[in-house]
């Protein structure tokens, strides 16, 4: 069935059309003060979200003043002064690596020895346990046992003062390389910093005074032609 | 499509003006109330209903797009819309004529234009009758068409279907349904 067959079925059904009539008739009326209520709700919403805007944008517009202030007001963070700290920072802890270097070779100098007196100390200790222990028995020999005791101590406390004398001549030998090279380099020192450093030769400082004359001179024809200019104006009028 | 009457009220609507939003409510109330209620039962109901499609109405007359429909549709469609999902929502247990052996569909088109051709006060009463066994979407449908006299293609537009085809197809199909439950009733 197409469109303009419903179309003529609208006429067509009598019955039909009568008894939906009369059911929308017999519907319920809509309420007299439905609109003026619904009126009423529509106020209340537009309150409402006025309202709302009322209090958002005093927040809006203060969190934006906020943010422009705070872009203004922090400094830039690429400055030149900053370039230069760097450049420097870079070229002074270069000289400085130097005596770090030597430290860590030094350190497991010291560290051996320590390790020798370590172990000395711990065998002797050891030894003067053992001793009280050992004595009662070894009492028959003391002569043998005066012999080898002082002999053991005295490689003991021997090994040990060479190794305190031998790390007493490494940290000197190491503070004479050191201090030559503890200078540390200052901005003056490095010439393509800045540009008061660069030397000129006498021919380019020739040129510069040259130039700079010329540019006085230059300067002095222009005032004195603007001074013409005016002198003219002033006597036209 | 839409009437200069009309531009004139979706201009104030879109101002947002409580005198046209009066305007628009004293001349078209009326038809969105019977709407509603054909869809919604109970007067409350009904009531919240209609005040939800006109704050609906109010708040996106932006989406109102002249080109498809005349704002009289563009209402319609919406107290249809907030209708279906107000009673989707409310899940009333709703008793209704289900043609599931598909004997309403064996019923001749002859035999159907016979029932509501041929003028009778009988026949009037027992379709009355009949109405009441349809669920509201048909029957907002048969009275859309009948009632209202929307053509076949507002009525798809207030519906949301797919095509004009898929209202042909369950106005023929409500039509015959009526026809079944009045020969029921009949017996």
């Amino acid at each position: 069935m197409n469109e303009d067959n419903f179309d003529e079925l609208r006429l067509k059904d009598v019955n039909l059309r009568e008894a939906i009539r009369m059911e929308e008739m017999e519907r319920p009326q809509m309420p007299v003060d439905l609109n003026a209520r619904l009126m009423k709700r529509v106020d209340k919403e537009v309150n409402h979200r006025s309202q709302r805007k009322r209090i958002i944008w005093p927040l809006v517009a203060a969190a934006c003043v906020a943010g422009i202030v705070a872009i203004f007001l922090t400094p830039p963070r690429t400055t030149e002064g900053e370039t230069h700290g760097i450049v420097v920072a870079h070229v002074e802890a270069k000289p400085e690596q130097k005596p770090v270097q030597h430290k860590p070779e030094a350190q497991p100098e010291q560290t051996e020895s320590q390790q020798k007196e370590v172990k000395t100390d711990a065998r002797a200790e050891q030894k003067a346990k053992q001793r009280p222990l050992s004595t009662p028995r070894q009492e028959p020999m003391p002569n043998m046992m005066a012999e080898a005791e002082p002999s053991k101590q005295q490689v003991v406390d021997a090994t040990a003062e060479k190794g305190n004398s031998l790390l007493a001549l490494l940290e000197e030998k190491a503070d004479m390389k050191v201090a030559p090279e503890e200078v540390t380099l200052s901005e003056r020192d490095i010439p393509v910093t800045r540009p008061e450093n660069l030397k000129y030769t006498q021919e380019e400082i020739a040129q510069m005074k040259r130039q700079s004359n010329e540019a006085y001179l230059k300067w002095m024809e222009l005032e004195l032609e603007i001074s013409k200019f005016n002198l003219e104006q002033s006597a036209q009028r | 499509m839409t009437t200069e009457t009309e531009i004139s009220l979706v201009e104030g609507l879109r101002k947002q003006s409580p005198k046209t939003q009066r305007h628009v409510l004293e001349r078209y109330g009326g038809f969105v109330f019977s709407q509603v209620a054909r869809l919604v039962p109970g007067n409350e109901d009904a009531e919240e209903v209609y005040q939800d499609v006109f704050v609906k109405v109010f708040s996106n007359i932006e989406n109102f797009d002249a080109s498809k429909s005349s704002f009289q549709t563009w209402l319609y469609r919406i107290a249809y819309n907030t209708s279906v999902s107000f009673l989707r929502q409310k899940r009333q247990p709703m008793i209704y004529f289900e043609d599931n052996e598909g004997k309403a569909e064996a019923i001749s088109e002859d035999e159907v234009e016979a029932t509501f051709g041929h003028a009778s006060q009988e026949t009037v009463m027992l379709i009355r009758a009949a109405l009441k066994h349809l669920p509201p979407d048909e029957r907002a449908i048969i009275t859309m068409f009948y009632f209202d006299d929307m053509s076949i293609k507002e009525i798809a537009y207030v519906t949301e279907a797919s095509s004009t085809g898929v209202i042909c197809s369950k106005l023929q199909r409500t039509r015959k349904k009526l026809c079944k439950i009045i020969q029921m009733l009949r017996s």
